[in-house]
């Protein structure tokens, strides 16, 4: 039996991941389809390589060990977002309870990563943006990641948050206020 | 949003590239990703076509091809086989002469040549010595000697008459 990404929908791929005789071949799909949205998702949040790779496998395998918990009333991306999402948290808190780290000092020790050649690559004004960036508070900082570089709408953004639309929106509207005045295009 | 901050994010967009050129990751590493999680879930890790299996396949397809080619046409060397029975000897003389002169000839080196030579003398040698012996035991039987030859007939007589003497008495 085989399966091609461009052939099936998310309901397929649930019922098979449910299904003990596809269970492992659909597991091979679902990475295949969701491993790169899922990395640079992470990646974005916590910049170093290690760490991004730690949370999206521990994403996939949440989402393997509770598929029978997707309720299927959100869309099946969305909830693998907000596995990936709250994995990623996870480790920012841990590493802010490990350094008796405020939130704040926390988003700063994220920002001097930028600075690693081995965690970022980016241009100078890129620098700046992933900087200023990852010192805006956290649901901010969310909002503005899903929606100008993930290209989300609002409405799935507050799926996998869990904010209404409207809350979003004045987060999403004070991000871009302060980021302004950090990133100055020449 | 106000036009102020779209206008700021058009500009911005022009500044950033692809995620992929901003973070840098390991070569083939999405590739492996699921091998790892795999490895971790103690799940059976599926096995890959790598680049060196497909170089493998690359350097033995040609061979195999250039050796099939190579074993079909030695046997396009044999003659067709006539219709007409007559001429079916001289069918089989060709073929003959085709396996020994273009098939079986060319494989026989002058080392092997040279052996067989060097047995063809050997077996010659052996022939020589195996004709000289019997011609020795021709010899011998021609050479042997009468036992009766010096004995006179009387003598003979005499001999006989003993022996009869002899078992008379017995």
């Amino acid at each position: 039996m085989s399966l091609k990404t461009e052939h099936i929908t998310d309901e397929e791929l649930v019922a098979r991941l449910r299904d003990p005789d596809s269970r492992d071949l659909a597991f091979s799909l679902l990475i295949r389809m969701y491993r790169e949205r899922v990395y640079w998702h992470v990646r974005k949040m916590l910049i170093d390589p290690d760490e991004s790779d730690d949370a999206t496998q521990n994403t996939f395998i949440l989402v393997w060990q509770n598929i029978d918990k997707f309720r299927e009333e959100s869309k099946l991306f969305t909830w693998i977002y907000r596995i990936a999402t709250n994995e990623a948290l996870a480790h920012i808190r841990k590493k802010k309870r490990r350094g008796f780290l405020s939130m704040e000092n926390a988003g700063a020790e994220l920002a001097n990563k930028v600075d690693d050649p081995a965690c970022f690559s980016g241009n100078e004004i890129e620098k700046k943006l992933f900087k200023a960036l990852l010192r805006l508070p956290e649901k901010q900082k969310l909002v503005f990641q899903m929606k100008y570089f993930e290209d989300l709408k609002y409405e799935e953004i507050s799926e996998i948050l869990g904010t209404s639309v409207g809350a979003l929106k004045a987060s999403y509207h004070h991000a871009v206020k302060k980021l302004e005045k950090y990133v100055v295009m020449p | 949003m106000n036009d102020k901050q779209k206008k700021w994010e058009e500009e911005l967009n022009k500044h950033l590239g692809a995620d992929g050129e901003r973070f840098p990751v390991s070569d083939g590493y999405f590739d492996n990703l699921e091998d790892r999680i795999r490895l971790r879930m103690d799940l059976p890790v599926k096995r890959k076509k790598t680049a060196r299996t497909y170089l493998w396949a690359a350097a033995i397809l040609p061979l195999a091809a250039a050796l099939t080619f190579f074993l079909l046409n030695r046997e396009n060397v044999q003659p067709e086989v006539p219709q007409n029975p007559a001429l079916m000897g001289e069918a089989v003389e060709q073929w003959y002469r085709i396996q020994t002169e273009e098939t079986i000839l060319p494989e026989i080196d002058s080392q092997t040549v040279a052996e067989a030579k060097n047995l063809e003398q050997y077996e010659n040698l052996q022939a020589e010595v195996v004709a000289e012996d019997l011609q020795y035991e021709y010899l011998d039987e021609e050479s042997e000697e009468d036992p009766l030859a010096d004995l006179r007939t009387e003598d003979i007589e005499d001999y006989l008459v003993d022996y009869l003497d002899l078992n008379s008495e017995l």
